[in-house]
């Protein structure tokens, strides 16, 4: 039953939990970070099929994570999923700067989040 | 008004163009312009040209100089006999627009038409110069109070954000996986009605800290009980101190008289000082309340066995949104707690502060004056 790993980070734990829930539903295996760090190694470690990623974390943030993946040969095609806050539109053009894949902008639509992450666990 | 000038370049390039230019067309050797401090009755310099200039005094007291004191009252010019340095020049007041503005003095007599033409130009460059200065320093504090609250609005934006994420998701989620078993239903929406209270208290907070920084905050004076407030306290936490397996101890001076005060706020400021002590003390700890009378009034002293505040941070924990370095954010503080208990008990005309506990942890403590002095925030609007 191991399905396909999504690592998810976020330092708000109900958030986090959120993001967890739905990956579970969607058939995922969700392994969650609270922070920036953990995230980079959680990626290292378990190989995901998607990250998704908070802006702002304590210590490493979202971005930092992101820059960190695309510099790193074995992970370059992972796709990275940042999560921006509304208002904060700089981000946004720095996340994809960084490499990120897309972004979302919170509080997002968690329909679209939800098909965004079965598309991936689909592919 | 003369001593903010003083730190004032306009004011100095000003005064010191001007020196220049009296040199030459009053014909002295040596210039200096006062400019005339009324708090303190002192005469500042703020420019000297010549080559004596600086042997000027920086300040002298109008006393010392009775010649230049009756040039400043009478608005004449008169010539200066003994006073050391000043000794020989002749001192050419300058109208300001209330007060004298202050004194020109130079080395020789000069002509006194010339005078009458000079002196008010000099006297107007110079409060031109002053006015100019005082228009940029209050635009930029209007700009510091501008930014500041920007700065207040994106905290509280922020801040406000999270838990409405949080209630808009789970909301989401309730209405998308309808095939879940009852619990998570109820964890859900568990999880949706503390971040509705979140919410609330977020909204509460920030609109106490706006009322009492604009001072709209409406206080009510009575005769309060502390022993009552403290035994209130300790029975409201005893749940949870069972839970945690926290011991509350509380030690009241028997007969402590009652202090005039507003009872819901000073509520407001204990039960902050109880969320956090509780917040920090880990299982197995303790939390011991205490009131004792003390200068002037009664000490209210929070102890508990967390890990303390560290000296560094002991004066920014009171001011708004700040929290310790170490802090962990997990129990949900926004960090206005202790910056609206700071303005609460300074509005009773009060002192809040924290120290070492003699257990190691922290202690907290409030010194409140039997009655509110008079002038103080509490009593505007109760008479
Ligand atoms: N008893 C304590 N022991 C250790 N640190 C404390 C204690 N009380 C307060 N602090 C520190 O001071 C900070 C500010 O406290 P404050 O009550 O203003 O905010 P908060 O408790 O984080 O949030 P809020 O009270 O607004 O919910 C805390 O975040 C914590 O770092
Ligand atoms: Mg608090």
């Amino acid at each position: 039953m191991s399905g396909k790993v999504v690592v998810i980070a976020d330092d708000e734990p109900r958030l986090l939990a959120s993001l967890a829930f739905i990956v579970q539903r969607e058939g995922g295996q969700p392994v969650s970070a609270p922070d920036g760090l953990a995230a980079l190694a959680a990626i290292r470690e378990h190989r995901p099929v998607l990250a998704l990623l908070d802006v702002m974390m304590p210590g490493m943030d979202g971005l930092a994570v992101t820059r960190a993946v695309r510099a790193d040969l074995a992970l370059a095609a992972l796709p990275i999923v940042v999560i921006t806050a509304l208002g904060q539109a700089d981000h946004e053009r720095q996340a994809l700067e960084a490499g990120a894949t897309r972004y979302l902008r919170k509080p997002f639509d968690v329909a679209a989040l939800r098909d965004l992450i079965a598309g991936y666990l689909r592919a | 008004m003369t001593v903010n000038a003083l730190e004032s370049a306009t004011v100095h390039d000003t005064a010191a163009r001007l020196c220049n230019s009296l040199r030459g067309d009053l014909g002295a050797e040596n210039v200096a312009l006062w400019l005339h401090d009324a708090h303190q009755g002192l005469l500042r310099r703020v420019a000297a040209v010549g080559p004596r200039a600086s042997e000027l005094p920086e300040v002298f007291a109008r006393q010392v100089a009775p010649q230049c004191d009756e040039a400043l009252l009478t608005g004449r010019t008169v010539p200066v006999a003994d006073l050391g340095l000043l000794s020989g020049f002749a001192a050419i007041p300058l109208a300001g627009r209330e007060q004298p503005l202050g004194l020109i003095t130079l080395d020789s007599q000069p002509d006194p038409e010339k005078v009458q033409v000079y002196a008010p130009h000099v006297a107007t460059a110079v409060n031109n110069a002053i006015m100019a200065d005082e228009l940029v320093r209050a635009n930029s504090q209007l700009r510091a109070v501008d930014q500041q609250k920007s700065e207040f609005l994106n905290v509280v934006a922020h801040d406000l954000r999270t838990p409405l994420t949080c209630i808009r998701t789970y909301t989401d989620l309730l209405r998308m996986y309808v095939d879940e078993p009852p619990e998570t239903y109820r964890d859900f929406l568990t999880i949706i009605a503390e971040e509705t209270e979140r919410l609330g208290e977020l909204l509460d907070n920030f609109l106490d800290l706006a009322r009492i920084e604009n001072a709209t905050i409406r206080y009510e004076v009575e005769p309060v009980d502390l022993d009552e407030i403290l035994e209130h306290f300790a029975n409201v936490y005893l749940a949870k101190a069972a839970a945690e397996a926290i011991i509350v101890g509380r030690r009241v001076q028997p007969q402590l008289p009652t202090i005039q005060a507003d009872r819901r706020r000073l509520e407001q400021v204990f039960s902050n000082l109880m969320s956090n002590a509780f917040r920090h003390t880990p299982r197995g700890g303790s939390v011991m309340l205490a009131a004792v009378a003390d200068d002037g009034g009664v000490r209210v002293i929070v102890d508990d066995t967390g890990p303390g505040v560290p000296k560094e941070d002991r004066a920014r924990i009171f001011e708004r949104f700040r929290q310790a370095r170490n802090a962990d954010r997990s129990g949900g503080g926004t960090g206005l707690g202790l910056a609206i208990a700071k303005a609460i008990v300074a509005d009773h005309g009060g002192r809040i502060w924290v120290e070492d506990a003699p257990g190691g942890g922290a202690r907290f403590c409030v010194h409140l004056p039997w009655q509110p002095p008079p002038g103080a925030a509490v009593l505007r609007g109760d008479q």
